[in-house]
């Protein structure tokens, strides 16, 4: 059973919980992975409350394209908002994650940003919480060893490339996260699942990042070489935390395909959709068959297949599940949209 | 009393900032003072006769040179009122450039600061009494600390000059670094074959004591007469009796990592490094032995024809003394394999560094001078290096130049193409640094002659694709971005300090840098010396050097040495601790703080004891002086009456 580690809150009437930001893609999108993150976090007793009516973080086009102060200032107001009865706050979103992060450092250089900040929101700007992405917030829920107690195995044979990304990391200073260049966090807890992770030399280059929309070329020729690597090094799929990496990897792998007059098929899994695996929850209700790219042999190869049905029903109809022996204890506390 | 102040311009060094018409005038009002004068260039042959000049003719008992730092030039103006005739001692110098007008911009402060800092020192120079030297006889003999090419150039001319050299080697044998090199750049001469003879000359010297498997453990003494204790390691094996003859070699069952082949291939837990070694002794690693792990085994012992292995061998630990010290540890390979994790941080078997590459090249390695790749086997096609790995990168806190690697890149493109005639070479560089004799053109070579394919700019990622691996990179001069298929990669890594050498640095009382080279006193006009005297460096322990400049670094470390040992006696510096023995309590905390055991304890008529000062040991640090309860204990030259003086000046 998995041990709670400190830093945990098991949740009771939604109080001691994480606030949880969700973010426009969790939401859209990449659907599947809130849902997945939900599932998951139920199962490792993690309470998330959803900051009350949260806004856009900013994403690319505030810092980067707007000018002013609007990078800091939307993110500044969540943080507002999710500290006013919370100590962390986790956000799976990478791209929510780093803005989230770089307001906070912002905010607390410049006193001049946090008086804007004030005048925006009328009162003194609260933005000293805990910021988390869903590695950290694992890895404070469950070691690796009680995971592996839980995963009995369940994902022996699968050979799984860690892919971070660049927002998770960088910058280095102010993500204060794992080792920007040589990122390994998800490594014990992918492991503890039964599969191996070996080295995956492409784990932080670029996927192309938003230039999709504005210079897809970019995109296609970034994200090709991270697939094909991943392909030529036999991994069975690629592992992320970051829904436009998501996007770039998944939805437009049959676009490289086209353009490059590959065939590449190499599905790509939230590190959630990993992890709810292991703990004998079913591809179909965290939404790995939403994905583009088939996981269909993957599962296979563990000896799953898609349709199974939910580990709540398998759990319902008497059927036993390692997941099951810990639920009766745990309460998880989910509202927003996906409860 | 007479005293003189003398205010050096230091032509515009001084004068710029402080106006020393003004000090000179101020210096005149002061108590004693009867004569002061500017002067445009002190130290100059005219400055110094100025002197002479004024000390003569007004007869004056005491001198103040405001000028530079005394660091700089005390010796000289002491020995210029010697010439005068006064004792060399009853000269103050007082420091108006580097703690004053090169320091400041404001010409009114600055110039205050000056006449504060001449009261202060003629307050000093007023309670100065006359100091003589004795003079401590010289230990005849040389410590040369490290094996490889300069230590044993050092060893050899000062040997060759008739003086006994002892050359401790933390391996079992010398030769360093070079003994690894195929080659060498720009000549393509090979490197064993210049080196060996120089090795066994120094196995044959009779002025000579070589000591290998051994390292200095403490440092006692001062110049002229340093007291060492060397220790030499247990190896198990009984120098004097070992031939050589590499049967126990040949026949251990226990495999142990190779060292001198920088991990290609494997060694034996018994063994002698390579055929060439000097001396030639094998040297037992107890840490991969079955003898010593399972405590059975005993092959060597029974198949060694001289009766030469000993189990039971135990340390020894013997104390030499010396008059001078050449230090020559070295230097080792940047690790590379934390810092560079897109290189594959070592997990590719066919990423490898130009240690090994060398060995690989080198006809006696443990390839035969066959290029193999240490994955499969195969022979190379594709070779690319990567220059500057560990060098010149401030995002692995390395920015300096490792100063050869653009030369072995060369050299080893060369070779490659001699080697595998139907290779091709590829050169990722970020700037060609040939600055030596022959080097540009060398350099011109590999890429003319040779073929090899100069790309400049850094690689980003190296990650394997089937058996080969892909080099991803920059060219910055066409803009372009890189990928080259490689069967093998070879990485210029940049140089480190030799393990210890810190350590080592702390036990002499030797500065170093931050890296852990050893610092030279000064980088121009001291090359060669230490801040502690008669301890002298060479080579690469000082910085990133090639074989000439270590060559070269010796000589002159060698001269240096011998130079202060043919002197016979050193003068002893004067400014030395004595005790008032008749107020002396007999407590002892002096002996008990002296960091140089120069202060004994002496009978007195009543049976009591008191401290005194051995003279030629004290070296006037004066911590026995802060310690004495009741402070009997002075300082010659820095007294407690000179101190509250001069401080009071400064309080008024």
């Amino acid at each position: 059973m998995s041990e709670v580690r400190k830093g945990a809150y098991m949740s009771e009437a939604g109080k001691d919980a994480y606030s949880y930001f969700p973010g426009c893609s969790l939401t859209s999108t990449a659907c599947e992975y809130d849902i997945s993150f939900r599932l998951v976090a139920g199962e490792l007793g993690i309470g998330l409350d959803e900051i009350e009516d949260w806004n856009c973080c900013g994403a690319s086009p505030a810092p980067h394209h707007w000018g002013g102060n609007l990078g800091v200032l939307l993110p500044a107001r969540n943080l507002h908002q999710a500290a006013a009865g919370h100590e962390a706050l986790v956000a799976p979103c990478a791209g929510c994650y780093n803005r989230l992060k770089n307001a906070q450092y912002e905010l607390a250089g410049s006193e001049e940003l946090r008086e804007q900040a004030g005048r925006v929101l009328r009162e003194p700007v609260r933005y000293e919480i805990e910021i988390l992405n869903l590695v950290e917030l694992f890895d404070r829920a469950i070691t690796p060893e009680a995971l592996a107690e839980r995963a009995e195995g369940r994902l022996a044979g699968l050979n799984l490339a860690t892919y971070y990304g660049c927002l998770l990391t960088r910058p280095a200073k102010i993500m204060n996260f794992d080792n920007h260049r040589n990122p390994v966090s998800m490594k014990p807890l992918l492991r503890a699942t039964g599969a191996t992770a070996d080295h995956f030399p492409f784990k932080s280059e670029c996927c192309g990042s938003y230039m999709g929309l504005a210079k897809k070329e970019i995109v296609l020729r970034a994200s090709r070489r991270i697939i094909e690597v991943a392909a030529g090094l036999g991994f069975d799929a690629l592992v992320t935390a970051c829904p436009l990496c998501h996007q770039n990897l998944d939805l437009r792998q049959g676009q490289i395909n086209k353009a490059f007059g590959t065939s590449i098929e190499m599905p790509v899994l939230y590190f959630t959709q990993v992890i709810g695996l292991a703990l004998g929850l079913s591809a179909d209700e965290m939404g790995i068959d939403a994905h583009v790219v088939s996981a269909g042999s993957l599962l296979s190869k563990i000896g799953r297949v898609a349709g199974e049905p939910a580990a709540a029903e398998r759990r319902a109809a008497g059927e036993p599940a390692a997941s099951e022996c810990a639920a009766g204890e745990r309460v998880a506390n989910t509202t927003g949209p996906g409860s | 009393m007479r005293v003189g102040v003398f205010v050096c311009q230091c032509g515009t060094n001084i004068a710029a900032t402080v106006s020393t018409d003004k000090v000179a005038g101020a210096a005149l009002a002061m108590r004693d003072v009867l004569h002061a004068e500017t002067i445009q260039y002190t130290c100059s042959d005219p400055g110094q006769r100025a002197i002479v000049d004024a000390i003569q003719r007004k007869s004056l008992t005491r001198v103040v040179i405001a000028a530079c730092s005394p660091r700089m030039h005390e010796t000289t103006f002491r020995r210029t009122i010697s010439r005068a005739g006064m004792n060399p001692f009853m000269m103050e110098m007082v420091n108006i450039r580097e703690h004053c007008s090169w320091i400041h911009s404001d010409i009114d402060t600055a110039t205050d600061k000056a006449i504060d800092l001449v009261r202060k020192g003629v307050a000093r120079v007023r309670r100065q009494t006359p100091l003589y030297s004795s003079t401590v006889p010289v230990t005849g003999r040389v410590l040369v600390i490290g094996g490889g090419v300069a230590g044993i150039q050092a060893a050899l001319d000062i040997a060759d000059a008739g003086l006994p050299v002892t050359l401790v080697e933390r391996g079992p044998t010398i030769g360093g670094n070079m003994a690894r090199l195929d080659k060498t750049f720009p000549t393509l001469d090979c490197s064993s074959c210049i080196l060996t003879p120089r090795m066994v000359e120094v196995k044959q010297h009779e002025s000579i004591g070589l000591m290998v498997n051994s390292e200095v453990e403490r440092v006692r003494g001062y110049i002229g007469n340093f007291e060492v204790d060397i220790r030499k390691k247990a190896t198990c094996v009984i120098e004097d009796k070992c031939t050589g003859c590499m049967i126990c070699q040949d026949k251990c069952p226990s495999k142990a990592p190779d060292e001198f082949n920088a991990g290609v291939g494997e060694s034996k837990a018994i063994s002698i490094p390579f055929p060439q070694a000097v001396p030639l002794v094998a040297a037992l690693r107890k840490e991969h032995c079955r003898q010593f792990i399972k405590g059975k085994c005993g092959v060597c012992k029974k198949v060694c024809p001289a009766d030469a292995v000993d189990y039971e061998q135990e340390d020894e630990v013997t104390t030499e003394k010396f008059g001078a010290i050449v230090v020559a540890t070295g230097y080792e390979l940047f690790d590379w394999r934390e810092a560079y994790p897109d290189y594959g941080g070592g997990r590719y078997p066919d990423v490898i560094t130009s240690m090994q590459y060398e060995r690989m090249l080198s006809a006696s390695g443990p390839t035969g001078g066959h290029v193999r790749r240490p994955s499969d086997g195969a022979e190379p096609r594709q070779v690319v290096f990567v220059s500057c790995v560990g060098s010149r990168d401030e995002s692995v806190g390395r920015s300096f130049c490792c100063n050869v690697g653009c030369m072995y890149i060369a050299k080893q493109a060369i070779l490659t193409k001699e080697h595998i005639p139907d290779s091709q070479s590829y050169v990722f560089y970020m700037d060609i640094r040939a600055n030596g004799k022959g080097y540009e053109e060398f350099t011109r070579r590999a890429q003319k002659e040779f073929g090899a394919i100069y790309l400049r700019g850094r690689v980003g990622k190296i990650y394997p694709s089937g058996v080969r691996l892909v080099v991803m990179g920059t060219d910055t001069l066409s803009g372009d971005q890189v990928e080259i298929e490689a069967d093998l990669v070879v990485l210029a890594t940049g140089f480190a300090a030799s393990e210890g050498a810190g350590e080592l640095a702390r036990r002499l009382n030797i500065s170093y840098d931050q890296y852990g080279f050893l610092s030279e006193s000064h980088p121009k006009l001291r090359p060669v010396e230490t801040t502690t005297g008669g301890i002298f460096l060479a080579g690469a322990c000082q910085g990133p050097k090639d074989i000439p400049g270590s060559v070269a670094q010796a000589g002159a470390a060698a001269a240096k040495a011998i130079g202060l040992l043919l002197k016979g006696e050193l003068e002893t510096s004067p400014m030395v601790a004595v005790v008032d023995q008749t107020r002396c309590i007999g407590c002892f905390k002096c002996r008990d703080v002296c960091p140089y055991n120069a202060i004994e304890a002496v009978d007195r008529r009543d049976g009591s004891q008191v401290a005194q000062v051995i003279d030629s040991l004290c070296r006037g640090c004066g911590v026995c002086n802060v310690a004495c309860p009741p402070a009997v204990i002075s300082l010659k030259g820095y007294t407690d009456n000179q101190l509250i003086a001069e401080t009071m000046e400064l309080l008024r």
